[in-house]
């Protein structure tokens, strides 16, 4: 059985505030030239929800009354005042003006959580794995459509799922009735009040190569923050009343924002001790416009460190030397890769593995020929067999 | 002298419960070793009590599931309800050594019985708490006894209603109208009305009220939701003369602390004025009309 609201109740960011106004003349005689205003108003703003200033209505009798709804969807956590007023021709002439005042305060539903890790993937692009923690706020239990994530500009974000279990009444026969009234509840992502939903999303630039990162650029906030995107939040109400939220930007470090990248593209995790193998790097360049040291050839040197043009092979070859390196560098192809025509390019580098177990391969810096400046790194392990013989 | 079980089941239909917990006062509360009739006086005198909203008192009289959650404690009531539900099952499934084959079946068929009633009342309590989800899979238990039940199939429309999933309790209803035939009267209408009330039709949504009170004029659901569609047609004087005239025609089947509660939020968005007096008369004639358990506190006309 339906049954109306007893007061304001509680309203919350992101759903519909909806009223039923009802203005009646409660005199004995017409009034006339009526204008009817609502507006609701917060600490910031004034928002008019109906004006009849245009259109006023020509009179009202004694007893006659002139009803309204109006929506607004609230976007402001806080007090509001629903000023509802009129204004009139008393029948002695005298110009009147009647207001009336509903305070309410809206609140926020949820808690939003989020925790950003940059991770320096092994192949493929860096990334942040972004985790965001939506706990219900309210005192009722939200039927939640989605939480999503929208990636800010030149980036991409997936969701990283857990595998789901499929869950058995086990012990009892089941109808089909009833077991798909069990399936359907098992579907339903309801948050209890003081319930929580984690997600995780993968966050990294868009791919080279496609129509989205030929036009983007990642959005830099404060000088040391990539702009990673927003968390939008929707979920359902009573008889379906709609509520959505959307977060304010999230940020993480500007690993994501580079001039200039070098990226592990393929690598054997798994090789034989004295068996050379190879490993692809592609070096990519942003587009960031702004940038002036994104064109230019690069070359990629060994090492923490290294001397003024020194090439791959020669730290290597310094690297063993002293001591510091179990998978040595043979060499590399293209020696020097050049930007300023294409966005990326590829390197293949042949290492040799001395010995057995697990390796780190040495530490590879794409540094400007020019200049020598490092403006990326990668680095890996392997694990390393036995030769077979 | 004691009023017969007959008797007492005739004054409880007419709501004159005062009668009943005054003609059970005398009870001699029942002991494990009761006889069946002292067990029935004290369920009668419980049951009064409650009804009159004496929860504590009734409460002492007779250890009841579901009288905590009347005086605050929900969860004692739910906990309460699943260990009843537990032992149901356990004597459904107890062998009575001595039991003829027909006295057994009659025996499980009792118990499966009381069990679904329990299970009728857990989903009640789980819907009150707005555990929705619950609720469902009580619903989904009831359907495993009863899979064709077009009243258990309704009910997982209007609980996916009441969590907001409207595209789910549109398919449910959807399903449900190809057993259009085995539905009680009235229950496919009130069902596409509630469909379309969520959807923001409210003119259809009172039609389909209209057609179920077409089948049975005494339909409380659908005279009371057909009334908050004017309402939200924004009709409000179209809503209060619905609820009235249902109110004059037929005050037995209507008069319920819904229904007047609607009407009195009504009255006082009518006007600040005349509001007070409309529900001081909306009180005065619900108490003398009304039976023995209605709460009129709920027009609020004081």
């Amino acid at each position: 059985m339906l049954k109306l609201p007893q007061s304001f109740g509680v309203i919350y960011l992101g759903e519909a505030f909806c009223t039923y106004i009802s203005v009646s003349n409660t005199s004995s005689e017409p009034v006339t030239n009526i204008v009817i205003k609502a507006e609701l108003q917060t600490d910031r703003q004034k928002v008019t929800l109906k004006d009849g200033t245009k259109t006023p209505l020509p009179s009202l009798g004694p007893g006659e009354r002139e009803d309204f709804i109006v929506s607004h969807d609230v976007k402001e956590v806080g007090p509001h005042t629903l000023v509802c007023s009129t204004s009139y021709t008393a029948p002695d002439g005298e110009q009147k003006y009647v207001p009336q005042y509903f305070k309410f305060a809206s609140h926020n539903p949820f808690s939003v959580r989020t925790k950003s890790r940059t991770v320096a993937a092994e192949t493929g692009a860096p990334q942040v794995l972004m985790e965001a923690c939506v706990e219900n706020a309210t005192k009722g239990t939200l039927f939640l459509e989605y939480v999503r994530f929208d990636a800010g500009t030149g980036l991409s974000a997936t969701r990283v799922a857990p595998p789901t279990a499929v869950g058995q009444s086990a012990g009892r026969h089941r109808s089909p009735a009833g077991a798909a009234v069990s399936s359907y509840v098992a579907g339903l992502q309801l948050l209890d009040p003081g319930g929580a939903v984690n997600t995780l999303y993968r966050v990294q630039r868009l791919g080279p190569g496609t129509a989205e990162h030929a036009a983007a650029q990642v959005t830099i906030v404060g000088g040391n923050s990539t702009a990673l995107g927003r968390l939008e939040i929707k979920w359902r109400g009573m008889l379906g009343d709609m509520g959505r939220l959307q977060t304010q930007q999230i940020t993480a470090p500007v690993l994501l924002a580079k001039d200039v990248e070098l990226v592990m593209t393929a690598v054997e995790k798994e090789v034989q001790a004295e068996v050379p193998f190879n490993i692809t790097l592609a070096v990519r360049r942003s587009n960031d416009a702004s940038s002036t040291v994104n064109s230019g050839q690069y070359t990629v040197v060994c090492g923490p460190s290294s001397a003024p043009g020194e090439t791959l092979a020669e730290g290597a070859a310094r690297e063993q030397r002293d001591g510091q390196g179990n998978v040595v560098v043979l060499s590399q192809t293209p020696d020097v890769v050049d930007l300023s025509e294409a966005a990326e390019a590829s390197v293949q580098v042949t290492l040799l593995p001395l010995r057995t177990g697990v390796q780190h391969l040495p530490l590879l810096r794409l540094q400007d020929v020019q200049r020598h400046v490092t403006f990326d790194a990668v680095e890996s392990t392997v694990m390393v067999h036995p030769c077979a013989s | 002298m004691r009023e017969s079980e007959e008797g007492l089941r005739r004054l409880a239909l007419q709501g004159a419960w005062r009668i009943v917990a005054e003609r059970t006062q005398g009870f001699q509360s029942a002991g494990p070793r009761g006889s069946k009739e002292a067990w029935q006086e004290t369920a009668w005198h419980a049951l009064a009590l409650a009804k009159l909203r004496a929860y504590g008192a009734a409460l002492e009289v007779l250890a009841s599931a579901d009288l905590p959650a009347q005086l605050g404690r929900p969860q004692e009531s739910l906990d309460r309800f699943y260990i009843l539900f537990q032992f149901c099952d356990a004597q459904r499934e107890l062998q009575s050594a001595g039991l003829t084959a027909d006295a057994e079946v009659r025996w499980r068929g009792q118990w499966s019985q009381r069990q679904n009633a329990v299970a009728g009342s857990l989903m009640a309590q789980h819907c009150s708490a707005r555990e929705y989800g619950a609720a469902l899979e009580w619903v989904g238990w009831a359907l495993d006894q009863h899979p064709d039940d077009p009243v258990l199939q309704s009910r997982v429309g209007h609980l996916q209603l009441a969590l907001g999933d409207i595209s789910a309790a549109s398919a449910t209803f959807k399903a449900l109208s190809g057993n259009a035939a085995r539905m009680p009267a009235g229950l496919l209408q009130r069902n596409r009305g509630l469909l379309l009330f969520a959807q923001g039709d409210f003119q259809g949504a009172m039609k389909e009220f209209d057609g179920a009170l077409s089948a049975d004029s005494s339909d409380t659901i659908a005279a009371n939701n057909r009334a908050i569609c004017h309402m939200y047609a924004c009709n409000l004087p179209g809503a209060i003369k619905a609820i009235e005239g249902d109110l004059r025609s037929r005050a037995a089947a209507h008069l319920q602390e819904t229904v007047l509660l609607n009407l009195s939020s009504m009255y006082e968005l009518s006007s600040a004025g005349a509001a007070a007096e409309s529900k001081r008369a909306l009180s005065d004639w619900a108490g003398r009309s009304g039976p023995d358990d209605l709460d009129i506190s709920c027009i609020r006309a004081d």
